[in-house]
């Protein structure tokens, strides 16, 4: 569906924001994980169509994105949330929805309304629908975000960062809702935010300075982990030693730390089963390791 | 059409249109209050029909000129520059919506935005006038209106909006259109009796100075810039404006 080859951006200035990027993503949920300025921002961007890729190819649903007509088709099948979206506070969410509606080219004004009402109800901001934005708090905007990439029925959905500034339960309902979006088309869910993966993706890259550095299934990460995560409980003293600490819990009988590496004698560590969230500090952990070896 | 109805109803729900509204409105009406004992004793004269008919020309129009010509272009300088600003740029480039048609769309906003304002304050001035002074030509009125005034607001809110679209922020769109609307006519100056040189003028000193009723041409020896070639002009001037926003939108597709 997505065949990305030798991709690279380097933006002004000679910051290299990715660097020889190749990913073949499927139909399903795609997840991209890695730290603020990994380059998921930069690959989603490209992507959607808004940034032109300094080299390399992009071929979405077999159109080529870097040419004019590519990317026009690409985007007439997009739902497209940028990590950063401002909305026109003197609108009313339903207007900007409609707005947005007439950009994706959705012409009959009875569709435009059915598709508003219910992508309204799928965010649950109907009540809330005829209200001035600038009335909206951070997680209704986010909202608002959310149903206008919904819009036009998207064989593509590109989600940048979707879950920030809202509640848990709204972020649970959104996984959730992106889970059934992506039974019947392809959906790329970036985030620094390793449980909205662990939750609802069966595939994933995590990206770092611009490289892939993993690309599998949560499980696979998961497998590569077992066996580098433990318990050990001190009195207080953290443990050292080359460990990386991923939490801290103060227990009665002392503070039970949760390490990543290879503790020495010196410490009764127990192994324990990792998290999608371990492993991906452990691989990080790895990189950081073969970089300055 | 429908970016240009969504950017009339956000040009109307911002208060800078509805202000100059009533900034209009109120000079209009002021002046009418002002004159109303001179025009009072219009009936002792033999041309009164005329004589409110130039009345309501010179005291409507230069005060509403004035406004588009210089005040309004500010209140349009921000319109694409705008969108960057409150984010939602990247979002408008993910849609399949030409950039062509982007800005047409907020163009035809601006005129259509402005234009209503504009009427409004005809139809306004136009009944007070009828009201309190008494019957006066009606056509000459409108013509005005139509010919000035909609030329006036096509080509000076379409070249802010140009000129001002390829501009990174809302600062520097204001600082153009200072250049553009305030420094320029200072370097051209404001003479209706100049050359092609002085129709590039902003403030359209042509079409100004001809329905505000300002230069009598049966007595004018000098030639008068006409109406015609100040439209002409403009529209030149428009076209350029263009090709520089086209540029922009080329250079700008997909971003570097």
């Amino acid at each position: 569906m997505i065949e990305i080859h030798a991709l690279n951006k380097i933006y002004k200035g000679k910051v290299q924001a990715l660097c020889d990027v190749n990913l073949n993503i499927g139909t399903d949920m795609f997840g991209l994980l890695g730290a603020n300025g990994a380059g998921k921002t930069t690959l989603m961007r490209i992507i959607a169509g808004v940034l032109r890729p300094s080299s390399g190819s992009v071929r979405v649903f077999d159109h080529d994105i870097t040419s004019p007509k590519g990317k026009q088709a690409v985007k007439a099948s997009l739902g497209y949330l940028p990590q950063e979206l401002g909305l026109y506070p003197s609108l009313t969410a339903r207007e900007f929805l409609d707005y947005i509606a007439i950009l994706k080219g959705i012409a009959d004004k009875e569709v435009r309304s059915h598709q508003i009402t219910e992508v309204l109800e799928q965010v649950r901001l109907s009540d809330a629908a005829d209200q001035r934005l600038s009335t909206y708090s951070g997680g209704m905007k986010r909202r608002v975000g959310i149903a206008q990439a919904l819009l036009g029925n998207p064989r593509l959905l590109v989600v940048d960062e979707p879950t920030s500034g809202l509640d848990p339960e709204e972020r649970v309902r959104l996984r959730n809702l992106l889970s059934d979006m992506a039974k019947t088309r392809t959906v790329i869910l970036s985030t620094h935010i390793v449980e909205d993966i662990s939750q609802s993706c069966n595939d994933l890259a995590v990206l770092d300075h611009g490289r892939v550095l993993y690309r599998g299934s949560p499980r696979d990460l998961i497998a590569q982990a077992r066996g580098k995560v433990w318990h050990i409980m001190t009195q207080g003293e953290r443990p050292d030693h080359g460990l990386s600490v991923v939490s801290t819990l103060q227990m009665q009988n002392g503070v039970q730390y949760r390490v990543i590496g290879e503790p020495g004698s010196q410490y009764e560590a127990v192994p324990v089963e990792p998290s999608l969230e371990d492993s991906y500090m452990w691989l990080m952990r790895q990189t950081r390791v073969g970089a300055e070896a | 059409m429908g970016i240009a109805r969504y950017e009339y109803r956000m040009h109307w729900r911002r208060r800078g249109l509805l202000v100059i509204t009533l900034a209009m409105l109120s000079i209009t009406l002021i002046a009418a209050f002002l004159t109303r004992h001179e025009m009072g004793n219009l009936e002792q004269i033999a041309h009164k029909r005329e004589v409110l008919t130039n009345s309501i020309l010179s005291l409507t129009f230069i005060p509403v000129a004035a406004v588009v010509g210089i005040i309004v272009p500010f209140i349009m300088a921000d319109s694409v520059p705008r969108d960057k600003k409150l984010g939602v740029r990247e979002l408008l480039d993910s849609t399949p919506v030409s950039p062509a048609t982007y800005l047409a769309g907020k163009v035809l906003g601006g005129w259509l935005s402005l234009s209503v304002s504009v009427a409004g304050v005809v139809i306004a001035t136009g009944l007070t006038w009828r009201l309190i002074f008494g019957p006066f030509d009606v056509l000459s009125h409108l013509e005005a209106w139509l010919v000035g005034g909609v030329s006036m607001i096509i080509i000076n809110v379409g070249l802010t909006i140009l000129l001002c679209a390829s501009q990174p922020d809302v600062r520097r769109a204001i600082l153009i259109t200072v250049i553009f609307f305030v420094l320029l006519p200072g370097v051209i100056g404001f003479n209706p009796r100049g050359n092609l040189w002085d129709s590039f003028n902003p403030i359209r000193p042509g079409i100004f100075f001809y329905y505000a009723n300002l230069v009598d041409t049966a007595q004018e020896t000098t030639p008068i810039l006409s109406v015609e070639m100040t439209i002409i002009t403009g529209l030149a001037q428009l076209g350029l404006a263009w090709l520089v926003a086209w540029n922009w939108i080329l250079r700008r597709t997909g971003h570097d």
